[in-house]
């Protein structure tokens, strides 16, 4: 009798697995990002060669002692990096508030893309978005040349991606940017300020605050700087979730490089947005049921996605600070009926992100989502017709 | 008898198969959970292990490539 199975009865199940690992593996490798990883060098050089060219900051050949400034972070739960750009744009130009931040950033943008390996529903207020259209130009600092794909920050310059030898030079530049009263954001659990240091005393660093409480439908206060330890910064800074984690070592920073769009140029960009996002809350509604996953952006941005080449998530954690401080800010330059309509919206969004709360399976989320942009769509619709 | 050629084939298609084929189903199964185990760690962790921004990547690659490359040699050895 023969020993083993026949080749034919192997053959089959054989390429159909090998096919399926092939297609999963080919889906998900990018070789640009694995290239990029030997060409640590060059992309370093690349880039700071660039940043000495395009950066407008005057930047001094040594730090400053010590600095300190007042920028503090709105409260944002859930959306720190929001509070703290908030926070940085109200600092610099005192007349932007949190409304008005949010406004410039457009907050009726829903995304619904789907291209090749990448795919992103979901509401799509940028803080980027706002300051490129208060007239700044914003920067991210790694010390690795791996950057997120262009969907996570449409409106960030590629360029812009900074590549650092090591944290250590990120630190002298950041202390750099400092002493030239620019005023860097850092992940440190929530997006934070750095808003001071004291070489003489280096448990004397202050960044801006963040909390896990709050109403998102209320105006947000300004949060109280906190003082916090060098030591605990640097560990904390480079092991957001592991010691390879994507936003390890990372900041950000912007700088005003032209005069800010108009509200009139807000507005009917904003318009434009409100009149298309009805149809792409369709098309996530329909992603949603076939097949989506979804997630909280900012976490999105945190769990490894960002350094893909595919971005696929459904965000909703950042819907309810925006659609309120729109209604807010509408109702401010007296358009009432539309104000209302986004405030109800606001209160649909507040209700689900309570009921998510509660709600540990992600079927069940999913479901709870796929419901309340079932509701939020008409509404919507009303809203696109309303803008003036 | 056994081809050396088609059980290397079979253990490159999937490691395990080769070894099924020559009638050696324990180590067979070894390979195929092994691999199995692999993979679906990659699977999990995709977004995470697939950017090579981490020795852990390079770890877990090598691994991979290790029970091939086992399962290849060892089937064609292993075959009369």
């Amino acid at each position: 009798m023969k020993e083993g199975l026949p080749a034919k009865l192997l053959l089959l199940p054989g390429i159909i697995i090998f096919v399926a690992l092939f297609s999963f593996f080919s889906f998900h490798f990018d070789p640009q990002i694995f290239l990029t990883r030997f060409n640590l060098k060059k992309e370093y050089e690349k880039d700071q060669t660039y940043l000495k060219m395009a950066l407008k900051t005057k930047l001094p050949e040594e730090p400053l002692n010590q600095v300190q400034y007042q920028a503090q972070g709105y409260r944002c739960p859930g959306c720190c990096l929001v509070g703290a750009g908030a926070g940085l744009a109200h600092y610099y130009e005192p007349d932007i508030d949190f409304d008005a931040f949010i406004a410039y950033g457009i907050p009726t943008i829903f995304y619904a893309e789907e291209k090749g390996k990448t795919k992103r529903f979901g509401p799509g207020f940028d803080v980027w978005r706002a300051f490129a259209n208060l007239g700044y130009t914003a920067y991210r600092g790694k010390p690795s040349p791996i950057h997120p794909p262009q969907i996570i920050f449409p409106t960030f310059n590629p360029q812009n991606y900074i590549t650092f030898q090591d944290k250590d030079e990120e630190i002298l530049f950041i202390k750099k940017l400092l002493s030239a009263g620019n005023i860097p954001i850092i992940p440190w659990g929530d997006f934070l300020m750095v808003t001071g240091f004291n070489e003489n005393d280096r448990d004397n660093l202050w960044f801006s605050s963040q909390t896990n409480k709050g109403s998102l439908m209320e105006y947000p206060p300004l949060l109280t700087n906190s003082k916090r330890k060098f030591a605990d910064w640097v560990q904390a800074w480079g092991s957001q979730g592991g010691n390879y984690h994507p936003e390890n070592y990372v900041f950000y920073w912007v700088e005003k490089v032209g005069p800010r769009k108009t509200v009139a140029e807000i507005l009917k960009e904003n318009k434009l947005a409100a009149q298309e996002a009805p149809a792409k809350m369709q098309k996530a509604i329909d992603y949603l049921k076939s097949t989506g996953r979804w997630g909280d952006f900012i976490s999105a941005l945190n769990v490894g996605n960002v350094s893909t080449s595919r971005f696929e998530d459904y965000s909703a954690s950042i819907d309810i600070p925006m659609t309120a401080a729109l209604s807010r800010y509408l109702r401010k330059l007296g358009y009432g009926k539309l104000a209302d309509q986004y405030w109800e919206i606001a209160k649909i969004y507040d209700q689900t992100q309570a009921a998510i709360g509660n709600e540990p399976d992600s079927g069940k989320q999913i479901k709870l989502v796929i419901e309340t942009l079932v509701k939020v769509k008409p509404l919507a619709e009303q809203a696109a017709a309303l803008w003036p | 008898m056994k081809d050396k050629k088609i059980s290397s084939l079979l253990s490159l298609l999937f490691p395990g198969l080769g070894h099924f084929y020559i009638g050696k189903y324990f180590d067979g199964i070894i390979l195929f959970w092994g691999a199995g185990f692999i993979w679906l760690v990659l699977y999990i962790r995709s977004s995470y292990l697939l950017t090579f921004d981490n020795p852990k990547s390079f770890l877990v690659f090598g691994a991979l490539l290790v029970v091939y490359a086992i399962a290849v040699v060892d089937s064609y050895r292993k075959t009369k």
